[in-house]
């Protein structure tokens, strides 16, 4: 040791070191090495928290630079997810579903969601209607207007993000009295954070509605599009992609599915409707998949390792045979090179393909036992949002993992005092956590509702 | 404290540099540790281009914004520095490198340690104290936060409470010490 100071008694810090009142505190260090110092928390939630300490910490942590630091330090991290869905319990009462995966830390983060979810929205009065990573689209309620003629209806909705909090409400919209009890509204959201762009403060977002009708749009169809730039609504008409025999909105309402700019709805003849809600004029048309069973609809849409996946379960109920999975993914899609006559780009190509009377499974033997019979009732309720090989179907009151690659079914979770009814589950929204929590406009009268 | 009059080994080859500190002591450390500082390291650099060299050893680098107990302290961490601030790669290595930055006293002296850190561009160190706060920080709930590190809670009461409804939800696993 040839230095002047003794490492060893330095780093048991002595008496006099204790006795001394520490000389800097954490409000002299500059701004730039306090917000080293909280990129370098481990989760978005424990900075999120963090920001309720000061004003000084809050307007540090809430800006693009800081989330761009905060996804550089932490590159590896895997977005975890949680499936929300409805179900009817023995008593016919709507009930919410929210599954939350707690093996790791990072699930772990999204437990407080289904709480704060449950406290909030209340399923027999209100919906959530459709996703975008973490943004949920929430009809809080709706107002039938009598008076009116013809009678419109007066829907609310707000856009929460459950992981921040954040909940902003959205003017009312009138819209055309609904014909069925689904509100006869498609909807959808769509949304773009980016945090390299430094003047982008919080995301921009759209909420697009596309009334239902019994009968064919031939030519035309009308939207509403509810813009988080200018913060108000205001409706299109958009003209059917050409070459197309007109379509009809889907019975079954699965919710929109943003893909590469688009929203997609899945219409008539398994085909899916795709609108960019930036570009109103641009809409286009995917073919169903070639060897989706004949007059059929396709199970569940959705997302996986971002790309746009669906799924049928075939030979059920009307055939006696065993029912078939099949899964699709959609290659080729490219935006620029769909304007030119609706049906380009964009091709289903299968990745799965199995019966399920070839499945086992080594914790629940009278899974397999019961998918192998005749007529057993499975439904479709997700995909993995970043796992390719698993999916969730929804079987006897269980949310069942199923995984594609190995042949397996492994119960995932109990769906609690499920009715009858568990048999009319639709598909699942999937809230993803991006690297960076999406963060919504600020303002006074939408920061809560 | 230790200084220059408590060195062991004086007649040690390697080259010193002596700094001076903002309570006026005196270290003489190798010029190797002290090239960890980057500010030093300029403050030599210029000395030298400005032909002072000529004066050697005897030139006393004043540091105005470091006390004594800190720049001892970021010494001994430079003497033993850990291998890397590298993320590690599982849980237990994890583990080791939380119980070392634990060593280094209470978050105050950390904020000292890094104010002095970041005064001296001792990039190594800062990021190894400021990984040493985050953990401190980590599971706190903000009054703690507040209250350790005292800072004042400047919300105005509206907004005070919706921070403690948006929270209503997220209190588990808050340690509380």
């Amino acid at each position: 040791m040839d230095s002047s100071v003794d490492s060893h008694s330095l780093l048991q810090p002595s008496c006099e070191v204790k006795r001394k009142r520490s000389i800097t505190s954490m409000n002299d260090l500059p701004d730039c090495v306090l917000m080293e110092i909280l990129v370098l928390l481990s989760l978005p939630s424990v900075v999120l928290r963090c920001k309720w300490v000061s004003k000084r910490w809050f307007s540090l942590i809430t800006t693009p630079h800081f989330a761009r630091r905060f996804v550089t330090q932490h590159p590896h991290v895997h977005h975890p997810f949680s499936l929300i869905f409805y179900y009817p319990d023995c008593c016919s009462n709507q009930r919410l579903h929210i599954t939350t995966n707690s093996e790791t830390q990072n699930e772990s983060e999204l437990k407080p969601l289904a709480a704060y979810l449950h406290n909030k929205c209340d399923p027999n009065t209100s919906s959530l209607r459709a996703s975008c990573n973490d943004l949920l689209l929430w009809c809080d309620r709706a107002e039938q207007m009598v008076q009116h003629c013809p009678p419109v209806t007066m829907v609310f909705y707000s856009i929460i993000n459950p992981f921040t909090r954040q909940c902003l409400a959205l003017p009312p919209r009138l819209v055309p009295h609904p014909h069925s009890s689904s509100l006869g509204l498609r909807v959808g959201i769509i949304c773009s954070y980016d945090y390299n762009n430094d003047n982008q403060h919080s995301s921009s977002f759209r909420v697009v509605l596309i009334p239902w009708s019994i009968s064919k749009f031939t030519t035309q169809f009308n939207v509403h599009i509810f813009s988080s730039d200018t913060g108000e609504w205001s409706d299109s008409v958009v003209l059917c992609p050409p070459n197309l025999d007109g379509f009809k909105l889907s019975l079954t309402p699965l919710s929109a599915i943003p893909y590469k700019g688009f929203l997609f709805w899945s219409i008539d003849g398994a085909r899916l409707l795709g609108f960019d809600p930036y570009d109103s004029t641009c809409c286009c048309v995917i073919e169903k998949p070639v060897q989706l069973e004949q007059f059929q609809e396709i199970d569940c849409l959705g997302l996986c390792r971002g790309r746009l996946r669906t799924s049928q379960v075939s030979g059920y109920p009307y055939r006696n045979e065993h029912p078939c999975l099949r899964v699709w993914d959609l290659l080729d899609f490219d935006k620029d090179s769909n304007n030119n006559g609706g049906r380009a780009g964009g091709k289903w190509c299968l990745k799965h393909e199995l019966y399920f009377n070839q499945m086992v499974s080594e914790k629940s033997p009278w899974l397999a036992q019961y998918v192998t019979r005749i007529f057993p009732f499975v439904s479709v309720l997700a995909f993995h949002p970043s796992d390719a090989d698993i999916m969730y179907l929804t079987i006897q009151s269980k949310v069942v993992l199923c995984n594609l690659q190995s042949r397996t079914l492994e119960v995932f979770c109990d769906i609690p005092q499920s009715g009858l009814g568990h048999h009319f589950i639709r598909h699942a929204l999937t809230f993803v956590l991006p690297s960076w929590p999406t963060p919504l406009p600020f303002t006074e009268t939408g920061w809560h509702c | 404290m230790s200084n220059t009059s408590e060195n062991p080994n004086p007649s040690s080859s390697s080259a010193k540099i002596t700094l001076k500190t903002s309570d006026n002591e005196l270290f003489e450390v190798e010029e190797a540790v002290a090239m960890k500082f980057c500010t030093v390291k300029q403050y030599f650099e210029d000395e030298k281009d400005n032909d002072v060299a000529a004066r050697g050893s005897s030139t006393v680098i004043p540091l105005p914004n470091v006390h004594s107990a800190v720049l001892a302290r970021l010494i001994s961490y430079c003497k033993k520095l850990p291998q890397s601030n590298a993320v590690a790669d599982n849980h237990e290595e994890e583990e080791t490198k939380k119980k070392e930055r634990k060593q280094y006293g209470t978050p105050g002296d950390l904020v000292d340690l890094i104010s002095a850190a970041n005064y001296l561009d001792f990039k190594e160190g800062l990021e190894f104290f400021n990984q040493a706060l985050a953990d401190h920080i980590q599971n706190k709930s903000v009054e703690y936060v507040r209250k350790f590190f005292g800072i004042k809670g400047d919300f105005e009461p509206h907004e005070e409470e919706k921070y403690r409804e948006e929270y209503a939800w997220a209190f588990e696993g808050v340690d509380e010490d």
